[in-house]
């Protein structure tokens, strides 16, 4: 049995063009500080700018390979489909899929969509699904006889024998699938468009509380209507005693689609300390720029616009990668020339070897995050075709789903099942907690560097202040000692102990305190 | 019926049943997106949250650690005061991961004033929100540190050589070990969600935990910041928090249901970083290596040993607890040498122990009526 599409090879594959790009990314840069060290800035520059290109042609020729295959997967699947439905005796005369061009709405492909009006296109879209359900009803007929109660209980078999008993036009069908496209392009567009109007609208609530779960609502709203975007042609067929489609099987269990969906549901979990992180980065970048330290910015810059594109990366998108790399040759074409003259010294050099640190940790933590997507994703598609096969064994008792709440609901239970049986796995614990050891080492990265930045000024720096609070808690302790000597001396003679040593050694801890902080403002 | 009307007839059908599907999606956006608007306009009714609701005094106070003391209130609330009135007070240990106000949420969810109601004396620690300043503070700075010197403060203030100590949860698992190293200063022990063994393999939190490279958390951040640890618990049931907050659009017409919904969240998402030091010893030594129960905790110089423990205990666990498993609650009552011990199941999660209607009603007259058979 051939499965139509792929999903295990599609994330594995994403995961590995991922995780290659950032290993060379991270070699480049690697090689970049090196030299940067070296106190060689021209080389620097020239291996870092030749690092990223390679990098980015690689995962671009990459990304393309992963397409082109599954296109040409997509299109034998299609003809395999196609060929027992041509010589189907119930249907003499399939549809052209070419014969759109003729109908109300053929235009559309052609034009600019978003001058499309999405309600008009809505309807004809509709309309044209009817008519050519209505003229396909012959081999509909025979397709429910496949799929009654008694046949193979294997979700992808009885699949594969429905369409290999003749399907539908599928290549009329897929034009379908590209007008849905563009309805759901424009569907998120409007999406965005609301989230932004609405954020805006919840900033003025009074109440933090109150702002926080608008917000959490509203992601929750975003997850389900990006699975109601999916399985809405399915169900919709579903609902109404129809067998579905090809086309809506495959558009509901979409790796790429499905993707979204679980990234949506997971984007609003991510620890919002790597959001902090990426803000004092910047700001870190700007006060260093402010400092007027020409190599200093040079180098700020690149750890910046690299920071962004390994985020870009992470939001799985190549054209912010993009657009991060031309900024980044363009920086570099604009200094370059004055920076060969220019001396290193201790701080600088202290500096850039903490960035080297952090641009490791960067890419480490890029690959990782990777491996911990996979296995989200893998495991959300485990989930969805788990839901699906009980939701055809659902329609084969006669007992179809009637709405998509129902669904959804469904949906959540399968998940949480298949995610409990993840998150038990040691793999899943050991990326999980790797994630949080990368964040934690670039978190004191960042400390050691503000450190630096400040050692030479007038300034009480956060080392100052640990310093302080380790004095103050050795002396409390040692009061709190000798209160408790104090307060067992008080038991042994049958009383309950007095405030008296005890004011007096907090007055002793006072003093301590006191004392250390004097010591740090003299500092 | 002519063929042509018959077929324009067809036609209009068929018309209708087009625009099924276009309809369904277009409703089932707008209905989103309405609902959302709904929501946005009754959360911004919304001014404050007010959680905490008994009134107390603050008896005691170091740093950001603050001792309460529950006012019973006069007039008909004293009346409808059941006996039998405890003599000997309770001091609440909550844990350090979240605010002990869960406790006393709201008037109709609050154990705090079922208790009172039912004639207990009631004193709750606070560990407040530590700062960098406390990242120092270790496992036996919080047992034989603050939690003795409350025991001694109510020791005071009641004038009692005794008190009864409740551990919730985490805070559970410090007055384990408290009674465990001043057995002396315990009448009785209850405990409530707390984890005790932590060998188990039923919490998917115990199993993180096993894997987490706490040094490099606690080097790092001295005080480990709670979205690092609330990350981990929403992972706990993602799939489930989507539809709480699906299901949240339902609260949104119900002003009760809202404020009930919103005190909730304030709850969950008001939590204190966790002090180093603490949490590092807290996670090597119990979670990862399960000192407690082999004996080999060491507090300072003393090592903890769960036979030392002789007070009446009172072991309460919820019946479906998806963050402290109850093989693992349940497993202190075979180390402690107590002749006088119970397991009480109560119905309900983690949290719904606390706030579930059921274990309003059936929680504090329990632990009432437990305690008052074992007074002074």
């Amino acid at each position: 049995m051939k499965k139509q599409f792929t999903q295990g090879d599609f994330y594995t594959e994403w995961m590995q063009g991922q995780q290659a790009l950032i290993a060379r990314w991270s070699e480049s840069a690697q090689k970049a500080t090196d030299a940067f060290l070296k106190g060689d800035v021209s080389e620097a520059m020239k291996t870092s700018a030749e690092g990223l290109s390679n990098a980015y042609s690689s995962a671009v020729e990459q990304q393309t390979a992963m397409s082109k295959r599954m296109m040409s997967e997509a299109e034998t699947t299609t003809q395999q489909f196609a060929a027992p439905f041509a010589s189907s005796p119930f249907f003499g005369a399939p549809f052209n899929g070419a014969s759109l061009s003729g109908t109300p709405f053929g235009a559309m492909f052609s034009g600019n969509p978003s001058s499309v009006n999405p309600l008009q296109m809505m309807q004809e879209w509709a309309a044209w699904q009817q008519s050519m359900q209505k003229a396909m009803m012959p081999p509909w007929g025979q397709m429910f006889a496949q799929f009654a109660p008694q046949g193979n209980p294997n979700f992808f078999d009885q699949w594969t024998r429905f369409a290999e008993a003749g399907a539908s036009s599928f290549s009329m069908l897929s034009q379908v699938a590209k007008m849905y496209e563009q309805w759901q392009h424009l569907s998120q567009s409007w999406g965005v468009s609301v989230q932004k109007m609405y954020s805006s609208m919840a900033e003025t609530m009074p109440s933090g509380v109150a702002k926080d779960t608008f917000r959490n609502m509203f992601s929750g709203a975003t997850v389900y209507m990006k699975l109601f975007e999916l399985w809405m042609p399915l169900l919709d067929t579903m609902k109404a005693g129809k067998m579905p489609t090809s086309e809506e099987i495959q558009h509901a269990l979409s790796p790429g689609k499905y993707k979204e969906v679980i990234d949506a549901l997971f984007e609003f979990m991510i620890p919002e300390q790597m959001q902090t992180l990426f803000a004092q980065m910047n700001s870190f970048t700007q006060s260093l720029n402010l400092s007027g330290n020409q190599a200093s910015r040079i180098m700020m810059a690149q750890m910046e616009q690299n920071a962004k594109m390994i985020f870009g990366m992470m939001a799985h998108n190549p054209e912010a990668a993009l657009n991060v790399y031309n900024t980044l040759m363009s920086t570099y074409q604009q200094a370059i020339s004055s920076m060969n003259a220019l001396p290193m010294n201790q701080r600088q050099s202290e500096l850039a070897e903490i960035a080297q640190h952090i641009m490791g940790r960067m890419g480490e933590y890029a690959q990782t995050v990777t491996k911990f997507q996979h296995l989200l994703y893998s495991n959300g598609q485990k989930a969805l075709e788990q839901l699906t096969e009980s939701a055809f064994a659902t329609g084969r008792n006669k007992k179809a789903l009637t709405n998509f709440d129902e669904l959804f609901k469904t949906w959540v239970e399968t998940n949480e099942s298949v995610f409990h049986d993840l998150f038990e796995t040691k793999e899943y614990g050991t990326v999980q907690s790797k994630l949080g050891q990368i964040s934690s080492h670039l978190y004191k990265d960042f400390e050691q560097m503000f450190e630096v930045m400040l050692k030479d000024f007038p300034v009480v720096t956060r080392s100052h202040i640990d310093e302080l609070a380790k004095t103050v808690f050795e002396l409390k302790r040692k009061v709190r000692d000798l209160e408790k000597q104090d307060e067992s001396l008080d038991d042994d003679d049958g009383e309950i102990a007095t405030s008296k040593a005890k004011t007096s050694a907090q007055k002793t801890a006072s003093k301590g305190a006191s004392n250390a902080k004097a010591a740090v403002k003299k500092k | 019926m002519n063929t042509k009307t018959e077929h324009e007839k067809n036609d209009r059908e068929q018309a209708n049943g087009l625009n099924a599907r276009s309809a369904m999606v277009i409703q089932t956006m707008t209905g989103v997106y309405e609902r959302l608007l709904q929501s946005l306009s009754a959360l911004q009714e919304v001014k404050s949250v007010e959680v905490g609701v008994s009134e107390k005094d603050c008896v005691w106070e170091d740093g950001h650690v603050r001792l309460y003391h529950f006012r019973h209130k006069a007039g008909k609330q004293q009346q409808r005061v059941r006996t039998p009135l405890v003599r000997t007070p309770i001091l609440i240990v909550y844990a350090l991961v979240n605010r002990p106000y869960m406790l006393d949420l709201q008037p109709d969810r609050s154990l705090v004033q079922q208790l009172l109601l039912n004639g207990v004396d009631v004193y709750m620690l606070d560990w407040g929100y530590p700062t960098r300043f406390e990242h120092h503070l270790t496992l036996d700075d919080y047992i034989s540190g603050f939690v003795d010197d409350a025991v001694h403060t109510v020791r005071n203030h009641a004038g009692v050589k005794k008190v009864n100590v409740l551990g919730v949860c985490q805070g559970g698992t410090f007055s384990t070990i408290y009674a465990a190293l001043f057995p002396d200063k315990v009448r009785n022990l209850i405990t409530i969600a707390t984890p005790i063994d932590f060998s188990v393999k039923d919490g998917l939190l115990f199993e993180w935990a096993k894997e987490m490279d706490v040094d490099a958390m606690v080097d790092s951040f001295g005080v480990v910041p709670a979205e690092l640890l609330n990350a981990g618990f929403v992972m706990l049931k993602p799939f489930a928090r989507l539809q709480k907050y699906m299901g949240a659009f339902e609260a949104m017409n119900d002003e009760t249901a809202l404020m009930n919904f919103l005190r909730m969240e304030q709850w969950i998402f008001d939590s204190p970083g966790q002090p180093g030091e603490c949490y590092r010893q807290f996670i090597t030594d119990l979670y990862q290596q399960n000192y407690l129960i082999k004996g080999k905790l060491q507090l300072g110089r003393r090592t903890v040993n769960l036979q030392k423990i002789t007070m009446p205990l009172l072991n309460i666990y919820a019946a479906n607890d998806h963050i402290v498993p109850h093989s693992s609650t349940k497993a202190l009552n075979r180390y402690v040498s107590s002749e006088d011990k119970e397991l009480y199941e109560v119905p309900g999660g983690h949290i719904g122990i606390f706030v579930g209607s059921k274990a309003q009603k059936e929680l504090a007259p329990k632990i009432a009526e437990w305690l008052g058979k074992r007074d002074e």
